[in-house]
C-alpha cells in the first residue's frame, strides 16, 4: 500500500477499534458464507459418486470429469468448446481495451461541445438491457453476415461494454496532470508516442481492470451466443453447460457439478492473480 | 545557442486575455525572470515560448527564425514545471534518459554515460534506481533539471520551480541554480511571483501584471527607477509605502511635495523638468520603508504617530499612522521608540519616487 491509499483509507483506521474490525469479519463471513458454502459443495461434488445427506462425500470417483476425455452424446468436444470461450474472452478484452483507451483519453483531454451530453448518452446505453435490442441486432449481424460466427458475438459483446469501459479509463486519465504530457512533448515525443509510452503506462491498473471484467464479461456471454449462434462449432462454455443441465442427463449431478466447476475454474484464477489491481481500483484510481 | 524574440506576442482563451500584446528579447546566455502576480500571464507566455501553446497573435522568434508553428519536440528547449512532472512509472534513471531516446543512432552506453554525468552534476547519482515517488521534493527538483539538461537544449524554461520547496531548501536551490546557469550559459527563462527570488536571480527582470508587460530591466532599474505604481509596489519587502493626493509647490526656488498645506520632501532640482509633460497636482508620493529615518521634531517631513512595532530581530519595522495611513518604516532595532509617540519622517530627498494618480506613471 502506497502512502496516499494509507490516507485515503485513513478514516476507516481511526475508527477501528477491535470490536468494530471483529464486526465487519463477522458480518462479511455470515454474509457470504451461502456462496463459499455453495461453491464448496459444487467442489466436492464433482469428484465423489454422491453425497451422504446431501453433503457429505461418499467416495472418491473421477468419471464425473469423463467429458474431458469421452465424447458425450448431445455436446461437442469440451476441449474446442472451451477454446472458443478464451477466444471469445480474450477477443472481447482486446477489442474493448482498443477502444477505450483511445476513446477515454479523448475525453478526457480533447474539449468539444456537447461532450458533457455525450457522456451522459454513453452512461445511458450502457444502462439499456441487452434484451430490448435483440431484434434490432438480428438484422445488423444479418446484413453484415455476421450470424452465427463468433466474430459477430465478440463485436456485440464489446460494444456493449466500451461505453462503461471508457468513462472507467476515463477517470484514470483525468488523474493525470497536463505537465507530464508536456513535459513529453518537450523531451522530444509525438502526440502518439507520449500516449503510448507515457500515459498509457500510467492508466495500466485501469486497463487491467478493464482486461479482467471484459474477458469475464465474453467468458459467461450467454444471451448473444444462444440466439446468434446455431451451429455447436461456435459453442461456448456458458451454452455447453446450459446444454447440460437442460438435457436429459438431469439425473448425474456428478456430470453437472464438474462441468460447472469447469466453467468457474479459469475465471477464479484470474481473479486470484488480478485481485492486487482490482482492490487498488476501489481504493481510488492511480498512485505513483 | 540561442536569443529569443517576442513581438507582439498575444494569448487568449476564449474572452480571456492572458498575454497581451507582449514584445521582449532575449539575449544569448541571459537570464531573464518574468515576475508577476497569479494569474497574470506567466506560465501562458513561457507555454508559448516552449511550443505548448499556439499564440493567438504576434510571433515568437529564436536565433531570428519564426517558431510559431514549429512543435515543442522541434525546439531545442528544456524545460522545469512546477509540479517537476517527473514520469512516476519510470525511474530515476529511465526519466533522464527518456528524452536522450529520441536522439537518432545514440548507443545504450552513450545514454548511460550521459545520464550518469548529468546525475553526478545534480548530486543525485545514487539514486538513480528509484521512483520519483520515492524522492523529496528537494530530490525530484534535481531530477527535473537533469532531465530538462539531457538533450543540452539552448534554452532552458523554468515555471516557479523553487515554490513547492520549504524556505531554508529554496535559498540553496536559488543559489545552486544561478550557478548553473552562469557555468552552462544557457539562455534562461524563469517564472516567479517571488520577487526576492527575482532579484537574486536575474539579469533582467520583466514584471508582468493583467498579462501586460509592464516593465523590464535589471533588478537595480526595476527596484530603483519604477516605471509605475504596479512596480513600484510589487518590488520590496515590506513594499513601498504610498500616499496620494499630493502636489508640488514651488517656494522661493525650491520645489517641495506639500499636502494639506505640510511640505513633505524638498524635489532635487534635476527632477523638475520631468513635470513639463506630467501634472503637479493630485500625484501620489512613493517611498520605501529602508529610505527615510524617524526623528522627534522637523519641519520638513511626514507628522504622524507610532502605530505598532514589528520587531524582526536584524531591523525593527515601525508602523506610523499619518494622514489615515499606517507607513511602514525600517529602523535600528536599537532605537527606543514608544507606541503612540509623535515622531516625523523625513525621506530622502533623492530617494523618492512620484506617480501620476490617473495614469499610474510614474514622474520619477
Ligand atoms: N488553458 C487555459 N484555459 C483558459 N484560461 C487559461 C488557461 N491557462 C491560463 N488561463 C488564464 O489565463 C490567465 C493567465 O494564466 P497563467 O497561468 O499564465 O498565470 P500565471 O501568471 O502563471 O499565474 P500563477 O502565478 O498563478 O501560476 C489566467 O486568468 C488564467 O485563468
Ligand atoms: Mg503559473
Amino acid at each position: 500500500m502506497t502512502k496516499g491509499e494509507y490516507y485515503k483509507i485513513g478514516f476507516l483506521q481511526r475508527n477501528s477499534s477491535k470490536i468494530f474490525n471483529v464486526t465487519v469479519y463477522a458480518l462479511l463471513i455470515v454474509l457470504s458464507s451461502p456462496i463459499v458454502l455453495a461453491y464448496a459443495w459444487l467442489f466436492l461434488r464433482s469428484f465423489s459418486t454422491g453425497m451422504a445427506h446431501g453433503f457429505i462425500p461418499t467416495g472418491l470417483t473421477f468419471s464425473n470429469w469423463r467429458f474431458m476425455w469421452e465424447q458425450i452424446s448431445g455436446l461437442p468436444n469440451v476441449w474446442h468448446v472451451t477454446f472458443n470461450t478464451f477466444i471469445l474472452g480474450g477477443s472481447v478484452a482486446g477489442v474493448v481495451l482498443l477502444v477505450s483507451s483511445m476513446s477515454g483519453f479523448a475525453l478526457s483531454r480533447f474539449a468539444f461541445k456537447g461532450q458533457g451530453k455525450l457522456l451522459l448518452l454513453l452512461l445511458m446505453l450502457h444502462a439499456f438491457p441487452t434484451v430490448s435490442l435483440m431484434v434490432a441486432i438480428f438484422y445488423i449481424l444479418r446484413m453484415t453476415h455476421l450470424l452465427n460466427s463468433l466474430l459477430g458475438v465478440i463485436l456485440l459483446r464489446a460494444s456493449m461494454d466500451i461505453p462503461w469501459a471508457t468513462w472507467i479509463i476515463k477517470g484514470f486519465y483525468d488523474g493525470i496532470p497536463r505537465e507530464i504530457e508536456w513535459a513529453g512533448a518537450i523531451d522530444g515525443y509525438s502526440r502518439i508516442s507520449i500516449w503510448r509510452k507515457v500515459l498509457l503506462p500510467m492508466v495500466k491498473p485501469g486497463l487491467i481492470v478493464i482486461a479482467v471484467f471484459e474477458f469475464l464479461s465474453g467468458w459467461s456471454e450467454f444471451i448473444f451466443i444462444t440466439t446468434f449462434i446455431f451451429s455447436n462449432k461456435w459453442w461456448t462454455l456458458s451454452q455447453y453447460t446450459y446444454t447440460a443441465l437442460g438435457g436429459y442427463r438431469f439425473a448425474d449431478y456428478g456430470l453437472l457439478t464438474a462441468i460447472s466447476v469447469w466453467y468457474i475454474l479459469p475465471v477464479t484464477i484470474l481473479f486470484i492473480f488480478a485481485n492486487k489491481y482490482m482492490t487498488q481500483m476501489s481504493l481510488g484510481g492511480i498512485k505513483g | 545557442m540561442a536569443t529569443i524574440k517576442l513581438e507582439n506576442l498575444t494569448k487568449k482563451f476564449n474572452k480571456v486575455i492572458a498575454v497581451n500584446n507582449v514584445s521582449l528579447t532575449i539575449k544569448d546566455g541571459e537570464f531573464i525572470i518574468l515576475l508577476g502576480p497569479s494569474g497574470c500571464g506567466k506560465t501562458t507566455t513561457l507555454l508559448t515560448i516552449a511550443g505548448i501553446y499556439r499564440p493567438t497573435g504576434g510571433a515568437i522568434y529564436m536565433n531570428d527564425t519564426i517558431m510559431n508553428d514549429i512543435p515543442p519536440r522541434y525546439r531545442k528547449i528544456g524545460m522545469v514545471f512546477q509540479n517537476y512532472a517527473l514520469y512516476p512509472h519510470m525511474t530515476v534513471f529511465e526519466n533522464i534518459a527518456f528524452p536522450l531516446r529520441t536522439v537518432k543512432d545514440i548507443s545504450k552506453t552513450d545514454i548511460k554515460t550521459k545520464v550518469e554525468e548529468l546525475a553526478d552534476k545534480m548530486r543525485i547519482a545514487s539514486l538513480l534506481e528509484r521512483k520519483p515517488s520515492e524522492l523529496s521534493g528537494g530530490q525530484q527538483q534535481r531530477v527535473a533539471i537533469a532531465r530538462a539538461l539531457a538533450k543540452e537544449p539552448q534554452i532552458l524554461l523554468f515555471d516557479e520551480p523553487l515554490s513547492n520547496l520549504d524556505a531554508k531548501l529554496r535559498i540553496i536551490m536559488r543559489g545552486e541554480l544561478k550557478r548553473l546557469q552562469e557555468t552552462l550559459g544557457i539562455t534562461t527563462v524563469y517564472v516567479t511571483h517571488d520577487q526576492s527570488e527575482a532579484m537574486a536571480l536575474a539579469d533582467r527582470v520583466a514584471v508582468f501584471n493583467h498579462g501586460i508587460l509592464q516593465q523590464i530591466g535589471s533588478p537595480e532599474d526595476i527596484y530603483y527607477s519604477p516605471r509605475n505604481i504596479f512596480v513600484a509596489g510589487f518590488l520590496g519587502s515590506p513594499s513601498m509605502n504610498f500616499l496620494s493626493g499630493t502636489r508640488l509647490i514651488k517656494n522661493e526656488g525650491t520645489a517641495y511635495i506639500e499636502k494639506e498645506g505640510k511640505k513633505l520632501v524638498e524635489v532635487p532640482s534635476k527632477n523638475l523638468d520631468k513635470f513639463e509633460n506630467a501634472p503637479s497636482e493630485d500625484l501620489i508620493l512613493g517611498f520605501r520603508p529602508e529610505d527615510c529615518k524617524i526623528v522627534p521634531n522637523d519641519e520638513i517631513g511626514i507628522p504622524g504617530k507610532i502605530y505598532l512595532l514589528e520587531h524582526l530581530g536584524r531591523e525593527v519595522v515601525v508602523n506610523i499612522e499619518a494622514f489615515g495611513n499606517i507607513f511602514k518604516v525600517i529602523a535600528d532595532p536599537e532605537s527606543r521608540f514608544e507606541k503612540e509617540q509623535r515622531v516625523v519622517l523625513k525621506l530622502k530627498p533623492d530617494r523618492v519616487h512620484l506617480f501620476d494618480s490617473k495614469t499610474e506613471a510614474a514622474v520619477f
